[in-house]
């Protein structure tokens, strides 16, 4: 069961063949951007809260209604 | 748990100086996202909004409209049936809109357009706040995000002076897809209620390594980022300096001087990564290249009745620009000249700069009063959905609307040569009217 090809998964498949084609299209990704080593490792929730949250950007509207 | 608000503060706030804005808040929902935000920022801020838009607006402010029951009005924009393409409202356009509904909240530009044409926001702007100060200049700035970086580009909205721009940083930014940017100046807008109604809406699922994405390109374009955007222009201009050598006559290319002049009264300058092609002397449509050319493993932007648009993008490299063009040199080859083809003139226009009914509520009355019919007898009835062609993403029947004879035989002919329709019925067989 730890074989990952033997799942029936058409969009993995499908992305996984793209690499042959020109793109003229977006995303225009910049490839030299900084990547992120294994993004199935370091995939994370705000259960993380050392890094801090995404939503809660500031607390300025806590601070003006209190 | 330590809680350290650091890491996304830090990473909006250097983005806000990158891109010339006060403050930045990074999107996961891309410019559809940003949309909603913004305009249920509008609604925390006036009790019943008014916005003024431009008919190329994106399917996601009409959509937030609708959600939140804010009142839309269309400024007047022209069209070039050549290449399919909206045109941006001159600045007078805009100023004779407000005089007719000076109540309202917010003016919203799409610029630039898919095809590239960006609207001359600086005048725009000025316009708008002479007017009157407090009326929002919005820029649904998708297709803009690396406009910052380059003299060789139009200005972007937030060096214009708009108050609000919403970037799909993924199009021509760099990131990954998905990702975008919201840049507002603070002197008109609330950056408390724009927190807000981002609260409100973003996921509190975000995936971290999408924002890492706009992080990272936000440092990369701060050093780099007119020496890349350059390099994208460069890549483009060699692919169109090909195309003449080999394809031209009869091939139209958009931002070519003479079909240019068309247009250049309405606009402030072109998106140079871009290359919209007509095929206005042959017989074929754009939606027949662009299979072609996706059987050769060649991937367009977009296809349509009349034209194919093409980006240069940041991972093309030169060695791919030559084969794209030998085989359309060979696709276009077996092509068919014609003299002249038939072009469905605006299919955008509608009888009315505003809605027969708001739209907010067309559905909701078309449940009690509402019938279906054959698209083809629909016209001059007032539809109760919108339907419209991916991509391109804007609605060409709209709820709420009248139905036009072009409206109904753009689809058609849209359907028949094989587009991609989205709506309820998208076999285009019947349609939702009042």
């Amino acid at each position: 069961m730890n074989n990952e090809s033997q799942y029936d998964t058409p969009i993995a498949d499908a992305l996984n063949n793209l690499g042959g084609y020109i793109k003229w299209c977006t995303p225009s990704v910049l490839p030299n951007q900084k990547k992120i080593s294994n993004i199935y490792k370091s995939d994370i929730s705000v259960s993380a809260g050392f890094l801090g949250s995404y939503v809660d950007n500031t607390r300025n509207l806590q601070r003006s209604t209190r | 748990m330590l809680i350290i608000p650091g890491i996304f503060k830090e990473a909006h706030a250097k983005a806000a100086k990158v891109y010339g804005a006060d403050k930045t808040l990074f999107s996961v929902n891309g410019t559809t996202g940003s949309n909603f935000i913004v305009l249920r920022m509008l609604t925390l801020e006036y009790e019943s909004p008014q916005i003024l838009v431009t008919r190329n607006i994106h399917h996601s402010i009409l959509h937030a409209a609708e959600w939140l029951g804010i009142k839309f009005r269309f400024i007047k924009s022209s069209y070039d049936p050549q290449f399919e393409s909206l045109i941006p409202p001159k600045p007078e356009d805009v100023l004779d809109t407000l005089n007719n509904y000076p109540e309202s909240n917010a003016v919203i530009i799409s610029s630039p357009t898919y095809s590239g044409l960006a609207a001359k926001l600086r005048d725009i702007v000025k316009v708008v706040k002479n007017f009157d100060k407090e009326i929002k200049v919005i820029v649904d700035e998708a297709w803009g995000s690396h406009f910052h970086f380059s003299d060789e580009l139009p200005k972007s909205a937030m060096q214009a002076g708009a108050d609000i721009a919403m970037q799909s940083t993924h199009k021509q930014g760099g990131s990954l897809q998905q990702t975008g940017m919201i840049h507002w100046k603070e002197k008109y807008v609330n950056s408390e209620l724009m927190y807000e109604a981002f609260r409100e809406y973003a996921t509190t699922s975000p995936s971290y390594h999408l924002l890492a994405s706009l992080d990272s390109v936000r440092a990369i374009m701060e050093r780099n980022g007119k020496d890349l955007v350059e390099s994208l222009i460069k890549k483009a201009e060699y692919f169109k300096d090909l195309l003449g050598k080999k394809l031209i006559p009869p091939l139209k290319i958009m931002d070519d001087s003479l079909e240019f002049d068309l247009v250049k009264d309405y606009i402030s300058g072109y998106d140079k990564t871009k290359t919209a092609i007509a095929l206005t002397k042959f017989k074929e449509t754009g939606f027949e290249l662009g299979n072609l050319l996706a059987k050769n493993k060649i991937i367009v932007e977009k296809s349509s009745l009349n034209t194919i648009l093409m980006l240069t993008t940041f991972s093309l490299s030169y060695g791919e620009i030559d084969k794209t063009v030998r085989v359309l040199s060979s696709l276009i080859k077996e092509f068919h000249k014609i003299g002249k083809k038939e072009l469905i003139q605006n299919p955008f226009q509608h009888l009315e700069t505003k809605p027969v009914i708001e739209p907010h509520t067309a559905r909701r009355v078309a449940q009690t009063i509402g019938r279906i019919v054959p698209l083809k007898d629909a016209i001059d009835k007032i539809a109760a959905e919108h339907i419209e062609i991916y991509p391109l993403g804007v609605p060409v029947i709209l709820e709420g609307f009248r139905i036009t004879e072009n409206n109904v035989r753009y689809l058609l002919n849209v359907k028949e040569r094989g587009g991609h329709i989205s709506a309820r019925d998208p076999s285009l067989q019947t349609i939702y009217v009042l």
